[in-house]
């Protein structure tokens, strides 16, 4: 038995007071942040003071005006992914941030549905519903979790049902930090501070937890 | 309406849409063009949406786990578009470039599934690279190296990707910590009667 990733995806979301507008991809492009080549070729849906979403090959960005959402879904770009984020962040140096989270997703892959459905059960013993439901089924499961660093924040993973491969599961970690204000530092560097030294961590945790399940499945 | 399949299983989702022809998602499309309202409606009703983040700073995704980050509700026209090919990294380093010759550049690559590995030294061909990220190769460039495999609806495709880093130039902050460690390091090394000036050499 055996539980493979499918796939994996990788985000950083900053919470704040953000400028969408600005999140152009020409401003990317021009900043040299991303390829001059993927800026113009980028999918603009909207570029609005209140709102800014667009895609490009590898990159997803989805700003309002209290938070922003770098995305990828291209495991090759996981660090291009957190330079485009801590540059971004590097060049807004006095935007205020609040809050960031590092999130790790990956897609793990059963060897059939019966082991996927014993991986929910185990998340979620159905008897006890029984009485109450006439076919419980795991759709979405939230665990939270102190951290297990100094810092302030949590930990938060998902499970939720996917289509998206047979037999699969979406797994996703958010490592969620608040930023604390410093009197000599501006909170988009503290935010930089941040990614830098929590990205390694998100991935490994991940792959911590696909370490268990293979032993278990 | 085409049947919306549920697996038997678990975890199965009430999400799926697979069974949904191609012409289908057209007379949805047109009907959108007929009224926004009304698509907007169907589209809550076809596919509920689901936020995974179970905090501010999560990922937010829609139920499948797919890779549109827009809060709203996605029109059904979407679907004509969707993602069509993933790619998987097998193996994945980092490195720092050497040096640089005509042909090829020399570097040292750091394992970044297996950190236990040894570092390794190789030389990856200019040809490798496209031109904008030709124009960033020099000594003590870094850059990120993946080799996998991409699925497309054509089939699986064995891809090699390396990428640059690019980030801007040093932070306010970054030159703030520099100053005081060159201050620091002056007054170390006995400057405006920092500590090495108590030693005295010679007579």
């Amino acid at each position: 038995m055996s539980v493979s990733i499918a796939a994996r995806e990788f985000s950083v979301v900053l919470l704040g007071d953000f400028n969408p507008a600005i999140l152009h991809p020409a401003w990317f492009a021009s900043t040299g942040l991303i390829k001059l080549s993927e800026g113009d070729a980028a999918d603009v849906e909207v570029v609005h003071k209140e709102v800014t979403i667009w895609t490009s090959d590898w990159l997803k960005l989805n700003a309002d005006k209290n938070r922003v959402q770098f995305q990828s879904d291209q495991e090759a770009y996981a660090g291009p992914l957190r330079d485009v984020a801590i540059g971004a962040l590097t060049l807004l140096e006095h935007t205020p941030v609040r809050a960031v989270g590092v999130n790790v997703s990956a897609f793990f892959q059963f060897t059939s549905q019966e082991q996927l459905d014993k991986f929910g059960h185990e998340l979620i013993p159905k008897p006890r519903w029984e009485k109450a439901l006439p076919e419980p089924k795991t759709l979405k499961a939230v665990i939270t979790s102190r951290r297990d660093d100094d810092y302030r924040g949590n930990l938060n993973l998902t499970i939720a049902a996917t289509t998206r491969f047979q037999f699969s599961a979406y797994v996703h970690i958010n490592d969620h930090n608040e930023v604390e204000p410093e009197a000599k530092r501006p909170s988009a560097i503290s935010a930089i501070s941040i990614i830098q030294r929590q990205w390694d961590k998100a991935i490994d945790r991940i792959h911590a937890l696909h370490a268990d399940l293979t032993g278990a499945f | 309406m085409a049947s919306r399949l549920v697996s038997e299983g678990d975890f199965d989702s009430a999400f799926l849409l697979e069974e949904e022809s191609q012409e289908q998602l057209l007379q949805y499309a047109g009907e959108v063009a007929t009224s926004a309202a009304e698509s907007t409606r169907r589209a809550s009703l076809l596919e509920t949406q689901v936020s995974v983040a179970a905090s501010g700073t999560g990922t937010t995704l829609p139920a499948e786990g797919g890779v549109q980050t827009t809060t709203k509700i996605p029109p059904p026209w979407n679907r004509l578009f969707r993602r069509t090919s993933t790619f998987i990294a097998l193996q994945a380093w980092e490195g720092v470039v050497v040096e640089v010759s005509d042909i090829d550049f020399t570097v040292r690559l750091f394992d970044k599934r297996n950190k236990m590995n040894p570092e390794l030294s190789t030389a990856i061909s200019i040809e490798e690279l496209d031109d904008e990220e030709r124009s960033l190769v020099e000594p003590g460039a870094y850059f990120y190296w993946s080799v996998g495999y991409c699925d497309t609806p054509s089939g699986r495709k064995r891809q090699s990707v390396v990428r640059f880093r690019r980030l801007p130039a040093w932070t306010s902050e970054e030159i703030r910590k520099a100053k005081e460690q060159a201050e620091d390091d002056f007054r170390y090394f006995g400057g405006e009667d920092g500590p090495q000036t108590a030693v005295k050499h010679g007579g």
